[in-house]
């Protein structure tokens, strides 16, 4: 299964990142990975390493204290969870297209920002990087909301209770005890945007226009307009790495605050 | 003066009153036991005195200070919590150190004082441990010494002792006794085992129903209960509903179904000196260390079958099944020998005779 399903695929997809034309035909060159380094896909690149942060770490901030607020201080949590779920079962492409709706020239949020005498013009944010970012944002919050909720309804409050017993303030106990508490969470809910974050490219594509391109756009047109698929193959090997480093990082991270400090009591 | 005050203290969650006007005082030193079975609200008055419950009334002053509205983190109380609640992300050091960390003692002092404590309850060398790596035991004392380093006024105890096995507890109990004599630190210990309150205890508060039944010492307790409920709650209670049916100067005579039982006023136990009345209903009570079984059915006295017995090492247990209810006949000299089915009758002296008024009568 494992083989049949991502290794073959990857080696696949190595051995075309490797050939300078379609297979059968095309002779080794590593021209590929050399043109990867040029201006225009590094600037991309360094776009998408960016919006990937930007998003990861907003996601992060929203979703940590939309978790925490629904695992302390309400009651409803499971009609708040259905809610949070509901977005994926829309189609992706319709929320896309709702958003174009909402950020666009004359759209729902100029005319909202308009009410409250924010800008005096029309003008949208379609086609511009804070339209990507919040639209990868929207689509991913709920994806990392789940894991930070799951951490914080797992963990013991009596542990809050002690800590504050012992002199410390909620905001000093929020940092000593319930973050590190948690951490395993949030790593698997910042893993789980950052990921198809970095990969994604409808969403750039409809929010972004030809400006905010990100990598997940090149190879796309790479496959399926300029018909160069070792280049894309190249693309795809490169954030492949990526991906993998960001893994090994956060399960380096994990596993030293786990085996260093005892893991889950109980 | 006293250095815990609870004054009126009531919680109410929604329409349930948990701790219905709870009054007491501790004294400064003190080992003091709230006692009562589950759901009598002694948690709750625990956690109210730490700050992590509101109380829906009344005040509680420690050290002369009314401390009700106050947040936990501002009280000088620490909580050694029923499941402990030890920080795992963090050594038995760290532990241990976490609250003085919050009162910004500086670094160097603070290792001192872990080391001290950490040989005081015998873990020394303990400091760069995980708390997963240790025995449940180990974890009790780590928690002792995370809420005692602190030297807070009044160290809060909820049941902490009730997971561990008879032997442990027992040990535990008599390390908590000396670490209380050693620091000097007043211990409020809740619990529902009566056993443990009575051997740990100077005082205990006997809790039924967020109302409190009874305060004393343990002697006095467990000599002269003020009701049926503190009496049964402190080992067990034999008791036949009786009326009083002749009274006169010396004597008492007690009807219970077609049975009289005679005894001397000045011998009963009449506890909170009340005045019996002819026709008074009233509950018999009689410990079951006190009663008396022998083979005979004797005439005039209560009649039942053995239904089980059981030895306990040093003494013998008897179940006997009559027409009042169950009786529980616990043999200390082991001088009887008596099988299953066996017929029996039981009695005792009326300096063992509790008598209760019946409420409503």
């Amino acid at each position: 299964m494992l083989i049949s399903f991502f290794v073959l695929p990857l080696i696949s997809m190595f051995s075309l990142s490797l050939l300078d034309g379609l297979p059968p035909g095309g002779t080794f060159t590593l021209d590929n990975y050399a043109m990867v380094l040029n201006d225009r896909y590094l600037s991309v690149l360094w776009r998408t390493v960016s919006l990937t942060a930007q998003t990861t770490f907003v996601v992060t901030v929203l979703g940590y204290s939309l978790a925490y607020s629904m695992v302390r201080f309400t009651k409803r949590t499971t009609l708040l969870l259905l809610l949070i779920i509901l977005p994926f079962w829309t189609n992706y492409i319709v929320r896309m297209y709702a958003l174009i709706n909402i950020f666009q020239n004359g759209g729902v949020l100029s005319w909202v920002l308009n009410l409250f005498g924010v800008v005096d013009e029309t003008m949208g944010i379609l086609y511009t990087n804070e339209a990507v970012l919040l639209g990868l944002t929207y689509v991913w919050l709920p994806l990392a909301t789940l894991p930070f909720y799951a951490s914080l309804t797992n963990f013991d409050t009596d542990l809050i209770d002690a800590s504050k017993d012992l002199g410390a303030g909620p905001i000093k106990t929020f940092f000593t005890v319930t973050l590190p508490m948690t951490f395993n969470g949030l790593m698997a809910g910042i893993v789980l945007v950052a990921i198809p974050a970095f990969g994604s490219f409808v969403t750039p594509g409809l929010l972004g226009g030809t400006e905010q391109v990100m990598v997940g756009n090149i190879i796309d047109q790479q496959f399926n307009q300029a018909f160069n698929w070792p280049f894309g193959a190249a693309l795809g090997i490169v954030i492949s790495v990526f991906m993998i480093l960001l893994l090994v990082v956060s399960a380096m991270v994990g596993t030293r605050a786990v085996a260093g400090r005892g893991g889950e009591n109980t | 003066m006293s250095i815990l005050t609870i004054d009126d203290l009531r919680k109410e969650f929604g329409s349930l009153v948990a701790v219905d006007g709870a009054n007491f005082e501790i004294e400064e030193g003190e080992f003091v036991s709230i006692l009562g079975p589950s759901g009598s609200g002694k948690s709750t008055i625990l956690r109210m005195i730490a700050g992590f419950e509101n109380p829906s009334a009344g005040t509680i002053t420690l050290s002369g200070e009314d401390i009700t509205d106050q947040p936990p983190f501002e009280r000088d109380t620490n909580m050694v919590f029923q499941h402990l609640a030890l920080f795992p992300h963090l050594t038995v050091g760290e532990n241990i150190e976490y609250g003085l960390k919050q009162r910004d003692v500086d670094k160097a002092e603070r290792k001192e004082s872990v080391e001290e404590m950490l040989e005081m309850v015998q873990l020394g060398g303990y400091a760069d441990r995980d708390i997963s790596e240790l025995s449940g035991g180990e974890q009790q004392r780590v928690a002792l010494a995370r809420a005692i380093v602190n030297e807070p006024e009044v160290v809060l105890f909820d049941e902490p002792l009730a997971s561990l096995d008879r032997k442990l507890r027992q040990h535990m109990q008599f390390e908590l006794q000396r670490i209380q004599e050693e620091t000097g630190i007043t211990f409020l210990y809740v619990t529902h085992d009566q056993e443990i309150a009575l051997s740990i205890s100077d005082r205990m508060v006997i809790l039924n129903d967020g109302v409190i039944e009874q305060i004393g010492s343990v002697e006095e307790l467990y000599d002269s209960p003020t009701s049926e409920f503190v009496a049964d709650f402190l080992g067990d209670l034999n008791s036949i509903s009786a009326r009083v049916s002749a009274l006169t100067e010396d004597q008492v005579t007690f009807t219970a179904r077609d049975l009289d039982f005679t005894y001397s006023r000045s011998e009963l136990q009449i506890p909170g000196g009340i005045s019996l009345q002819k026709d008074d209903q009233v509950d018999l009570c009689v410990r079951p260390y006190d009663t008396r079984v022998q083979r005979e059915a004797v005439d005039g006295s209560i009649t039942g079958t053995i239904q089980n017995r059981m030895y306990r090492g040093n003494e013998t247990a008897y179940v006997v099944d009559t027409s009042w209810g169950e009786f529980l006949v616990i043999d200390e000299e082991q001088t009887t020998d008596i099988d299953i089915d066996t017929t029996v009758s039981m009695d005792w002296d009326g300096s063992n005779t509790f008598v209760y008024a019946v409420e409503g009568s």
